[in-house]
């Protein structure tokens, strides 16, 4: 119990500090309370991502503190992120956590990073652009369906890199993103589905439903909520052509394996499946799908 | 002037159909409402009028085919795919500019295609086949002139400028193809392996007016000049279609070479400029032609068989049903004030006046062909007695008899009503003494004349019947386009381009990610290993 207030608390802090020091402590405060909930499901992944952590961490309090290693700022809390080319740590943790600490893991620890990225205006287009290829293109050969997200999680934080430059932007993004990814995190959870061959083993048809309406929203087609926050992205910045066509290429990628979860769980339905997954579905597909239409 | 917005509520076998009328005051509401989603409202009450009609007819339709496919194992298709047509017809109908006709189009083809495919054996697929292969015909020219208008900067039809002819040309020719007008006319006939109320629905009223419907629209732009393609190909398709429903058979045929005649009738109409009278043969044509295939649906069924030589005495097995073939049939002819007259008449008679005498002698004589062959169904179906002992026998019953009803009064008053809407209820042509009864005689000729004609020599049937050859011709001449067409899929689209597109984009794109994904697992040596390429490539870039 206490290790969910540390943890909320962190978040709190994170968002009301006024200082890159407050930033440093509440990400501390907030690596150091998340360690506990994972060391009941994987000690080798705490201690993976405790490491990493700490020494993203120092590097960060060595840039702040010092003029000579300021440029280090954006490299630390790309390490605490989870960006190429220091994504690997996610991917390895993924792998053997569950989905709730993924959920946990993939969207509200990054806020803190976020912040302090949104604060120095990061857009380094040597980031967004490995970052995009290594998401769209690390997820196609797995069949891990964490795995999968977890190079979702990757390609998606080039395209949160890529609107840095105003904070409205990244936030509207960045909430877009959590909610779609919440929702299609819930519904992968209820079934306890591991790997994708497992997907066809007969799922409800509401079910299929709901989780392909969630990853097509996440992949970015119209005319769900992920095509909205895409589409912001690149009309809102200035962009070169090499990195609009990277970015749209990767999101074409990310499609690729978006797909293939959504479809072997469609071919194959049947009528039982999660029963207490209907109102989270019917959910799920509000947020997807009715939201976008009534901005319209 | 209203708007009928219908919900078909399909339950279980049978499907109800509710059809709510929207009083006057709420036409602006919902024309603003479109608008706002980019449907506009540009000769809205041409539109409505169309739209009602087709919802009227698809609606009695859907009835009838709860009756006609009751016991089909695959009904359920059979319904989605029939509201997949309607839907792809009301969105043709609606649309102002190219690009939602493209879809309309295209829909149309594909869900006739299906729809005649409906039946599992040869004939249907290759009637299927040749109805989508001519309607692809059209579908190329159609894009072809979406892409000449991409130079007027819109798509709309009322910027037509700089190709402005040859953008025409080609939506003729491609309204040709979705009309059956004489050169790629071989579907039609061939189009009725499908199910009756298919034929009813997509083969009488809907489809086949997608052409005429978009040559109404674009119509202004030959409007005062007329355009003697139409009249030539109209005429001529009237003329020979209505010589092959004289020598031909099969009871489903006749009546779809009796579309076909009409069709050519407005097209005819069209090319003269009488732009209104096209509509509103369009109009009446519409209405008693699905009521014909659909009592010819009935009369099969109860029969059994299909041919003309084994069928007789139906007027006592089926006396409402044969009523209506034989009010459906006078309204074809042109019978005084029944809806079929007033619209064939105004067009007969005009056409006196407007144009050269061939192709208005090829008119009069369709006219004849047209009560010839009517007459002789309504002679061969109801009056002889039946000679064939093993054909059914039913009683009248079902589901078809609301539909029945419902389009008979839309076959009996709909030209009337039509006539009042647009002139006010007098229409005045003038002409010398003789022709004005030119229709009337026309249609008495016809009707004596099944009695003297009886039966025919076994090869003039064959010339007669088969339309001067012309699935033949067309048969052959698209037999060497398809062979070299197969070598292209199969060394082209199977080979080469295969490797060299998709497949290889698959491969690569594996290896890259299986590439990614050995740089990210757990050996110490391959984290030290991408540690180093990630930090040299980082330094070679910034």
């Amino acid at each position: 119990m206490i290790k969910w207030l540390c943890l909320f608390f962190s978040y709190v802090l994170m968002v009301s500090s006024h200082s890159w020091l407050g930033l440093w402590l509440s990400m501390e405060m907030n690596s150091l309370s998340f360690v506990p909930i994972m060391i009941e499901e994987s000690k080798e992944s705490s201690l993976k991502y405790f490491l990493i952590q700490s020494v993203a961490s120092v590097i960060f309090l060595a840039s702040i503190l010092s003029q000579s290693f300021s440029f280090l700022t954006p490299f630390a809390l790309l390490i605490k992120i989870g960006a190429a080319p220091f994504h690997v740590w996610l991917i390895s943790i993924s792998k053997s956590v569950s989905w709730k600490v993924l959920a946990f893991l993939m969207t509200f620890q990054k806020i803190g990073p976020l912040l302090g990225l949104a604060m120095i205006q990061f857009t380094s287009s040597f980031f967004i652009l490995i970052s995009a290829v290594i998401g769209g293109l690390g997820g196609v050969n797995q069949s891990n369906i964490r795995l999968i997200m977890a190079f979702s999680s990757v390609s998606h934080l080039s395209w949160l890199m890529v609107n840095m430059t105003s904070f409205f932007l990244v936030s509207a993004y960045y909430v877009a993103y959590v909610v779609i990814l919440l929702s299609v995190i819930a519904l992968l959870s209820q079934s306890g589905l591991l790997s994708l061959a497992q997907m066809s083993d007969g799922t409800s048809l509401i079910y299929s439903a709901s989780v392909m309406f969630g990853l097509l929203s996440l992949a970015g087609l119209p005319p769900f909520l992920g095509f909205f926050i895409k589409w912001m992205s690149l009309e809102m910045n200035l962009l070169s052509p090499t990195l609009i066509l990277t970015l749209v290429l990767s999101s074409c990628l990310s499609v690729y394996f978006y797909f293939k979860i959504a479809v072997t769980s469609l071919l194959f339905p049947s009528e039982g499946g999660a029963q207490g997954a209907e109102t989270l579905a019917i959910l799920s597909m509000g947020f997807n799908v009715l939201l976008p239409l009534s901005a319209l | 002037m209203c708007i009928s917005l219908h919900l078909t509520v399909y339950r279980s076998n049978k499907c109800l159909l509710l059809i709510f009328i929207i009083p006057i005051s709420w036409n602006l509401l919902i024309k603003n409402i479109l608008f706002a989603f980019g449907l506009s409202s540009v000769l809205w009450l041409a539109k409505t009028i169309i739209h009602l009609l087709s919802s009227l007819n698809s609606s009695q339709v859907m009835i009838y085919s709860s009756y006609y496919m009751m016991g089909e194992t695959f009904v359920n298709r059979f319904m989605y795919m029939m509201l997949g047509f309607i839907s792809s017809m009301v969105l043709l109908i609606m649309s102002s500019d190219g690009l939602s006709l493209m879809l309309g189009w295209d829909g149309l083809g594909i869900t006739s295609y299906l729809l005649i495919m409906f039946y599992k054996n040869y004939n249907s697929s290759s009637s299927g086949m040749i109805t989508i292969l001519s309607n692809r015909v059209g579908d190329v020219l159609i894009l072809w002139s979406l892409g000449l208008m991409f130079y007027s900067k819109s798509w709309d039809y009322m910027f037509l400028s700089y190709f402005s002819l040859s953008i025409m040309l080609l939506f003729i020719l491609s309204s040709f193809t979705k009309s059956a007008q004489l050169p790629f006319s071989a579907w039609l006939p061939a189009a009725m392996a499908a199910p009756t109320p298919v034929s009813s629905l997509v083969h009488s009223s809907t489809l086949v007016t997608a052409g005429i419907y978009l040559m109404i629209r674009l119509s202004p732009s030959f409007e005062e000049s007329g355009c003697f393609l139409l009249v030539v190909m109209g005429a001529l398709t009237s003329f020979f279609s209505g010589l092959a429903a004289f020598g031909e058979n099969d009871l489903k045929r006749v009546i779809a070479l009796s579309t076909l005649s009409q069709l050519g009738v407005m097209m005819f109409s069209l090319g003269l400029g009488l732009t209104l009278f096209c509509y509103f043969h369009l109009f009446a044509h519409a209405l008693f032609k699905a009521l014909l295939f659909m009592c010819s649906g009935v009369v099969i069924h109860s029969l059994g068989v299909q041919d003309n030589r084994r069928m007789g005495g139906v007027s006592s097995m089926l006396p409402y049903t044969s009523y209506i073939i034989l009010v459906c049939s006078l309204s074809l002819m042109g019978f005084p004030y029944l809806s079929g007259f007033f619209s064939k008449d105004l067009i007969i008679e005009s056409s006196e006046s407007l144009c050269m005498l061939f192709p208005s002698v090829l008119m009069l004589v369709s006219c004849l062909l047209t009560s010839t062959y009517s007459s002789r169904i309504a002679m061969v179906c109801l009056c002889s007695y039946n000679y064939n002992l093993s054909c059914q026998y039913s009683d009248e019953e079902g589901e078809y008899l609301t539909p029945l009803f419902v389009l008979y009064w839309g076959a009996v008053m709909g030209g009337y009503i039509f006539l009042l809407m647009f002139s006010g209820g007098d229409v005045s042509i003038i002409l010398g003494p003789l022709k004005s009864f030119l229709l009337l005689s026309l249609i008495t000729v016809g009707v004596i004349l099944p009695y003297f004609v009886k039966s025919f020599s076994l090869s003039l049937s064959h010339y007669v019947s088969s339309m001067m050859f012309l699935p033949f011709i067309t048969g052959r001449t698209s037999f060497m386009p398809l062979l070299m067409g197969e070598l292209l899929y199969h060394e082209g689209d199977c080979g080469w381009v295969e490797e060299a597109g998709p497949s290889l984009i698959h491969h690569n794109s594996l290896r890259g990610s299986s590439l990614f994904s050995f740089l990210t697992s757990s050996p110490y040596k391959v984290l030290i290993l991408s540690s180093l390429l990630f930090t040299l490539f980082m330094y070679f870039y910034s």
